[in-house]
């Protein structure tokens, strides 16, 4: 890193990893960090907003704050999904307020003007006086719903609000060819399959706890029994992604000693692999044999997360109802694993009230992942 | 006092599916109105209500919206 930053304690967060402090409490209590923050770690990146499968047919429409940003995702007539600021061209009205299915048009609730799914302007009624419904001032060629930069990856829609960042392919090559194997449908079996924790805790704090093996052993001593420290490894992609693998993933059996389908054509590896990486910014992600996950952040205050948690299978024969006992039995282990990271994300977050704390100091063996994503958060705000 | 007259009836119609929120019935009574005032000869009531019959139509994906915006435009309204 050459660049020359000014700022001390992000200089600080830039060393290497056996000198680096990690990011000071302001970046997790000061609201003017939380502005700069939500502009350049969110804004100006790729960031996941919502989930595919929440708009499954043409025409539905799901509302979405993110970061004080309304935006709605809809799946339109020729079933491209599509996030649009879901406010009215006329005044700014907010369009759609609840998740629904759009039968014909999108009508604003204040004065009625239409918008078609794929965002244009159908109609301004009376906008020329009471029954005509044109107006030369007003051309509804160049008013249609503002369309926000989306792209979908294994059912997680992004966008890069801003406009300003490089195609999301591009950006991610190196995940998107980390995991290309698993390039391939994915079966969501519905609200069983999913569920949402909320802490009281920085977004920050939910991905540095993710991408680390470290606290393995102390948090989550089920998982370590079967999933030992010494079998896992560190996964860094300077600037996109880092996480951890493991060499011994084992499946989840049924009482009849049941399993779920493998994703197709797999390489040996994935017998026993599994990985888990944070997408930058906010993106959890998880891949097994025969299933995934993805753990949306949705960053509702500074000191408030919402994990949106959903978990995918590879086959579609795990959807079956003959499965559903494994099903519920694979969301209740992952539930727990979740909740089991959720008082060190809150104490951490207790933590830096705490006036003499210096942002901390990493385990250059163990800690390499967390401070990778630091090393982002502080090259972004630095720029 | 004079009797009710089939705008009073369509008010009232309007005015329900505007309470219930109703869009199909809403485009509907709309037009039904829009009809009336046209076939009296009363073209600027009527255009109003065909706009108000072809929003509700549209919204709702109605097949006759496609009918609403014809007349409008006919009359040099859309
Ligand atoms: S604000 Fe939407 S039509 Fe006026
Ligand atoms: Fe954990």
């Amino acid at each position: 890193m050459n660049q020359h930053v000014t700022d001390e304690a992000l200089a600080r967060v830039l060393q290497p990893v056996a000198k680096a402090n990690g990011l000071p409490n302001r970046h997790y209590t000061d609201p003017h960090w939380f502005d700069l923050e939500a502009r350049k770690l969110f804004f100006e990146q790729w960031a996941g907003i919502g989930f595919a499968k929440d708009v499954p047919e043409n025409g539905d429409a799901k509302p979405i704050d993110f970061l004080g940003q309304p935006l709605v995702m809809i799946r339109g007539r020729d079933g491209t999904l599509r996030v649009f600021q879901n406010i009215c061209r006329h005044r700014g009205m907010i369009l759609i307020e609840k998740p629904g299915r759009i039968r014909g048009a999108i009508r604003c609730p204040y004065h009625s003007w239409c918008y078609d799914l794929d965002g244009a302007l159908k109609a301004t009624p009376h906008v020329g006086g009471p029954g005509h419904n044109t107006h030369e001032a007003v051309d509804r060629d160049t008013l249609g719903l503002i369309e926000v930069a989306s792209h979908v990856w294994r059912d997680i829609v992004f966008v890069n609000l801003s406009g300003t960042a490089a195609p999301f392919e591009q950006v991610n090559a190196k995940a998107l060819e980390r995991w290309k194997e698993f390039d391939q449908p994915l079966h969501h079996a519905g609200p069983g399959s999913g569920f949402a924790l909320e802490v009281a805790s920085n977004w920050k704090l939910a991905v540095e706890n993710y991408c680390e093996s470290y606290h393995l052993p102390w948090v989550h001593p089920g998982l370590n029994s079967y999933s030992r420290l010494e079998d896992h490894y560190n996964i860094e992609e300077p600037g996109a992604f880092s996480g951890q693998g493991t060499t011994v993933y084992r499946q989840l059996q049924g009482d009849a000693g049941e399993t779920f389908e493998d994703a197709a054509g797999l390489g040996s590896k994935w017998e026993t692999a599994a990985e888990y990486i944070a997408l930058y910014p906010n993106v959890l992600l998880g891949v097994h044999r025969d299933h995934s996950f993805a753990i949306l952040l949705e960053p509702a205050g500074q000191q408030r997360t919402v994990e949106h948690v959903e978990i995918y299978y590879h086959a579609e024969s795990a959807l079956q109802s003959d499965m559903a006992d494994l099903r519920a039995k694979n969301t209740a282990l992952w539930k727990v694993v979740f909740e089991e990271d959720i008082f060190v994300v809150e104490g951490m977050q207790r933590g830096r009230s705490a006036l003499h704390f210096d942002g901390g100091r990493f385990s250059p063996a163990m800690d390499g992942p967390t401070h990778m994503f630091h090393r982002w958060v502080a090259t972004q705000l630095a720029s | 006092m004079a009797a009710p007259s089939v705008f009073d009836t369509l008010d009232a119609t309007i005015l329900a599916a505007h309470g219930a929120g109703d869009g199909a019935e809403l485009a509907y009574a709309y037009g039904a109105a829009a009809d009336a005032h046209a076939a009296r000869g009363a073209i600027d009531v009527a255009c109003f209500f065909y706009t108000q019959a072809y929003i509700f139509a549209l919204e709702a994906g109605l097949p006759q919206a496609e009918r609403y915006a014809a007349v409008l435009r006919q009359n040099g309204r859309l």
